[in-house]
């Protein structure tokens, strides 16, 4: 864990950065990260998004250590690993970011975790085609770096 | 296609004499079975759902009307013999288990990941049935030799979710009720899709040829 990384209360995380996405087991395609791993539906409030966990201020396996996830994962579960400037590259021009936001449920590690959030403003149809279209880059990105349930080292679908 | 014996009355299915060969018995999983009565396997996946008959009657009865053209893998407790006269074609069996995993997808209730997800609506459920149909029509209408068959999965806000990769390009349909969302790419690595519609269900049989073409 690195911790020379300074991450603003409530800003962006920086592009450098890399998230972990806590994986739901039921969510899984197969064997590998799926769509319902990434749901980000227009009625989210404004700020809700994707939670995710900031590498450099948690690791895969404190993560997996909280007890709101350990309750509805399990004690193992899959971890999905996004670079930020990935996830943010096709998106950046439409109001989508990874923002640095509290969880009082996260406990010790709360200021570890971090949204993906914006698309909530994406209307209409041509607003639902760019979220599918986002969602299937994240699954993608997921695919590419996960640590498989019970795992420490990180896998990749390709 | 797939032949067998239709178990009419789900108060005779059951998986009592039928124990999974792998794996654990979770609720609703698709596994194949050992049949304890007669010693022998099940020659394509048994459905396991025991505690969802009620919800399953619903589908089941869709299924009757022929909408769903092959799907039959429940063990009937007092015939469990039945399972001998299954006789699955390899070109329908991935298909047969799509309807099987429509079935489990069906007997999902409320909050089915944990996490608040919604159950699926009878009717996304009944209208997948249809897309499955369409979408095994159109495979067999093409002239492409190695096709693929799509998957089917629970989408966590209601509905069904089809996706369908052949080729290159890939379809992504969501089945809400009789409306249907479509989605589709020309190419696996792009980023950008060619387009969204919200369409109703036969109106879907126009992507799958897109999805099929040469």
């Amino acid at each position: 864990m690195a911790a020379s990384t300074v991450i603003s209360k409530d800003g962006p995380v920086p592009a450098r950065e890399s998230v972990y996405r806590a994986l739901n087991p039921k969510h899984f395609e197969g064997a590998l990260p799926g769509d319902n791993h990434f749901v980000m539906p227009r009625s989210h409030a404004p700020g809700d998004g994707v939670s995710t966990g900031i590498a450099s201020l948690i690791s895969v396996s404190e993560l997996r250590s909280i007890d709101v996830l350990k309750r509805a994962y399990g004690d193992a579960f899959a971890v999905a690993e996004l670079v930020v400037s990935d996830v943010l590259a096709p998106v950046i021009t439409l109001g989508i970011s990874v923002i640095q936001q509290d969880s009082p449920e996260w406990g010790v590690f709360s200021g570890a975790h971090a949204v993906i959030t914006g698309y909530q403003t994406l209307a209409g149809n041509e607003g639902k085609r760019k979220i599918r279209d986002f969602q299937r880059h994240l699954v993608k990105l997921a695919r590419r770096r996960y640590y498989a349930a019970g795992s420490d080292t990180a896998t990749s679908s390709e | 296609m797939a032949t067998a014996e239709i178990i009419g009355n789900l108060s005779m299915a059951a998986t009592d004499n039928a124990v999974p060969i792998v794996g654990d018995a979770i609720q609703g999983s698709i596994q194949e079975f050992h049949v304890t009565a007669t010693s022998q396997h099940s020659p394509s996946p048994v459905f396991y759902a025991p505690q969802h008959q009620g919800k399953l009657t619903t589908y089941w009865d869709s299924m009757l009307r022929g909408v769903v053209r092959s799907f039959y893998a429940i063990v009937s407790r007092d015939n469990a013999g039945s399972l001998t006269s299954m006789v699955c074609g390899t070109d329908s069996f991935a298909w047969d288990r799509l309807s099987l995993e429509l079935m489990r997808i069906a007997s999902l209730g409320t909050n089915w990941d944990g996490e608040g997800a919604e159950a699926v609506p009878p009717k996304a459920a009944r209208n997948t049935g249809v897309l499955l149909f369409l979408a095994r029509a159109a495979m067999e209408q093409s002239t492409i030799a190695q096709c693929t068959v799509p998957i089917v999965m629970p989408a966590i806000d209601g509905g069904v979710i089809l996706k369908w990769v052949q080729g290159g390009r890939e379809l992504k349909c969501i089945v809400r009720g009789d409306i249907v969302e479509v989605v589709r790419w020309r190419s696996l690595d792009g980023y950008e899709s060619d387009g969204f519609w919200e369409i109703p269900v036969p109106r879907v049989a126009e992507h799958f040829e897109w999805l099929l073409q040469q």
